[in-house]
């Protein structure tokens, strides 16, 4: 069992749950993959939750103007409403909505999506606006959040964000990224000089050497 | 009832299973936990669930106090049912 893994998985859950990390010491008995299953299934379970409300709220976008629908959101619904909604919403429709939010609303709404319920959506999404999100991301410390979309964004979109990101960040996102596929591919878009960064961000503190196994 | 399991530990699991709208029969097993531990998760998911549901209802109605009368009236209706 890898342990940083097995943390990793604990702090996702620590998240869906709103407790701290400590509180789960129940769950240190369980190996990464019953933990992992445990986790989707929860996320699941929040998602189906209230969902006839939110599709009947979904419904209601395709009635106004997607720049009016925007407002709304960003205005008056907030994050957490629009983040569930926004899984119902056909993905075109969604997109559209979503190219007219500020970033740091698109931040915010990050941390209350799930990933990949939402995945259509986000392959639709300008790569800029992408990446203005994933750096306000950074600059909260969301490296939790940030790793829940590696799975699901294109890798020319990946390729774009990460570019814009540092190397702490790289690291600090790596220990929470599911999918060793993913980060097989991403392997092509480091190049050089983000290498000696990511090996130096390391040195710095060597707990992020987890991080660094991630992205080899 | 899944084979093997003492009573105590399959109510524990009915019980979270129920919270995450999973089928008795689904393939999610968390072995080694005790009754008590599978429990305590469940007790904890129901928490946050509630705590959700209030949090998006609490969202929602100070949504609609910033929302013209008219669309206010749409969300109220589409929202309340």
């Amino acid at each position: 069992m890898s342990t940083f893994q097995h943390r990793a998985e604990r702090i996702k859950i620590a998240r869906l749950l709103r407790v701290p990390v400590e509180q789960l010491q129940d769950l240190e008995g369980l190996d990464v993959e019953p933990l992992r299953a445990l986790r989707v299934a929860m996320a699941d379970a929040l998602f189906i939750d209230d969902s006839k409300y939110f599709g009947r709220l979904a419904a209601v976008t395709k009635l106004l103007p997607a720049a009016l629908s925007a407002s709304v959101c960003e205005r008056a619904l907030g994050a957490l409403i629009c983040g569930r909604a926004a899984g119902l919403l056909a993905p075109e429709d969604a997109a559209a909505i979503a190219k007219r939010l500020s970033p740091s609303f698109i931040a915010d709404i990050a941390p209350e999506l799930n990933p990949r319920r939402t995945a259509a959506l986000l392959q639709q999404l300008p790569h800029g606006l992408l990446g203005d999100a994933a750096l306000e991301l950074e600059r909260r410390g969301e490296h939790v959040a940030m790793a829940g979309f590696v799975d699901v964004l294109s890798l020319e979109a990946l390729t774009a964000i990460i570019r814009r990101l540092s190397d702490r960040t790289l690291l600090e996102v790596g220990v929470y990224i599911e999918s060793p596929a993913t980060l097989d591919a991403l392997d092509v878009v480091l190049d050089d000089n983000t290498l000696v960064g990511l090996v130096q961000a390391t040195l710095q503190d060597p707990v992020r050497l987890c991080g660094l196994a991630r992205w080899r | 009832m899944t084979p093997g399991r003492e009573a105590s530990l399959q109510a524990a699991y009915d019980a979270l299973f129920y919270q995450l709208r999973l089928p008795a029969d689904a393939p999610l097993s968390l072995e080694p936990l005790t009754a008590d531990q599978v429990q305590r998760i469940a007790t904890m998911f129901h928490g946050v669930r509630h705590s959700q549901r209030e949090a998006i209802f609490a969202a929602l109605e100070q949504a609609l106090q910033h929302v013209p009368a008219l669309l206010r009236g749409l969300l109220h209706k589409t929202m309340g049912g």
